[in-house]
């Protein structure tokens, strides 16, 4: 079953990478989509978490998967028209785009650190089951009355 | 799915039911993977054309055509410079040219004004003039005072005189034992007492007179009848001898200007 998202990410990739143009390269337009992909990511492994610690909600999921991407884009957008940006010329940098990529890369090694965490509890949890099933029959007996 | 996990007991209940979340997952998943696409195809081609900006070789070409057009320019300027520098030597060469031309002719003035005056030893052809006071000259003087048969300052004068009227063009008069002291247009010949001094120098006889100049002329004018010569030699020994090649020197006294000036 996990197999299907997974697949779903190659095939929306390979769809888009491989036959269609994407969109108009425009270095400014790219920008903001980067944000976004950002927080797309984000989302997406903060889904998994939630799913693995049986928090997962599909309303939030989904709601939050635009949510982050467009609020993250138009908080950069607002931060170049409000003029944080630092340096001079072809150099300057958004501010909001710095805090934007600090916060959503934070979240997401946050994410990816509690998501392996957690796989390998779950790996555990299990072996341990298999191996006191192989042992103990009687607790076996047990297991399967609870 | 799997319902023998242990974990997550004390978790509140999920919040979603059965298996949507897969199906919301895919397509959050799905979706995800476009725009994954679709950002690295945009950061692609823009990488691609920033790329190309740097390198186009439209960019090349005008940066050739404004190397070339600099180029002509500068070099335009410096065929200026280079034409000014010409110009320039060329008068430097000039004036060069022009004062060492007119030094050399400065100094050929200088050298004729100085023979002219005096002040360059001379040499040349010439006629030579020797008097000597009569072996039997009176010593004690006549009743008159005036002692004939001796050569006297005006005497000197006088054939001084007559070679200059016959053109010489430098006289030197030598004492006995003495230098040859040349004669120029500020040299006076007169006697204090029993001396002659010629240029303020005494001289003894016999007397040498020197000229360089016209030879035949001088010596005819001095021979001329009832001339020089005739008149002196009556009084004392005087001889005229031409010579081919005399060496006067130079006037040892030039005045200064004090008082005349330049006009």
């Amino acid at each position: 079953m996990i197999f299907l998202p997974i697949l779903a990410l190659a095939g929306g990739f390979a769809l888009f990478y491989f036959s269609g143009r994407g969109f108009e390269a425009d270095e400014v337009f790219a920008r903001y989509t980067a944000i976004a992909v950002l927080a797309g990511l984000d989302t997406v492994l903060g889904g998994l978490r939630a799913r693995l610690s049986n928090q997962f909600d599909d309303v939030i999921f989904v709601t939050g998967f635009f949510a982050n991407a467009l609020l993250a884009s138009g908080l950069v957008l607002l931060g170049e028209k409000l003029g944080l940006e630092t340096g001079f010329g072809d150099e300057r940098v958004s501010a909001m785009m710095i805090a934007a990529v600090v916060v959503f890369g934070s979240r997401i090694f946050n994410n990816l650190a509690a998501l392996r965490r957690m796989l390998i509890e779950r790996w555990r949890a299990r072996k341990n089951l298999r191996e006191s099933r192989k042992s103990t029959p009687e607790f076996r007996e047990d297991l399967r009355g609870a | 799915m799997n319902s023998s996990i242990p974990a997550g007991t004390n978790l509140p209940p999920r919040a979603s039911s059965g298996g949507t979340w897969v199906l919301s997952l895919t397509g959050i998943c799905f979706l995800f993977g476009m725009l994954l696409a679709m950002q690295i195809r945009a950061q692609q081609k823009v990488s691609a054309r920033r790329d190309s900006d740097r390198s186009t070789p439209m960019l090349a070409q005008n940066e050739i055509l404004s190397l070339r057009k600099r180029l002509a320019r500068e070099s335009a300027g410096r065929a200026a410079m280079q034409a000014k520098l010409n110009k320039v030597q060329q008068d430097l060469a000039l004036a060069a040219t022009g004062s060492l031309s007119q030094k050399t002719k400065l100094q050929a003035q200088m050298q004729d004004l100085q023979m002219l005056a005096g002040l360059t030893p001379v040499r040349g052809s010439g006629v030579v003039v020797t008097m000597t006071d009569h072996p039997k000259a009176a010593k004690g003087g006549g009743s008159d005072g005036f002692l004939y048969g001796i050569v006297h300052d005006f005497d000197i004068l006088q054939v001084v005189n007559e070679l200059r009227a016959a053109g010489a063009e430098a006289i030197a008069v030598q004492g006995a034992g003495g230098e040859p002291i040349r004669v120029t247009g500020f040299s006076p010949i007169r006697c204090v007492g029993p001396v002659i001094y010629v240029d303020g120098e005494g001289v003894a006889p016999p007397f040498r007179v020197e000229a360089v100049g016209n030879a035949d002329r001088m010596a005819a004018a001095l021979r001329m009848p009832d001339g020089i010569v005739d008149k002196f030699s009556v009084l004392f020994p005087i001889k005229v001898r031409e010579a081919d090649d005399l060496k006067l020197p130079a006037s040892e006294s030039a005045p200064k200007m004090r008082v005349a000036k330049a006009n």
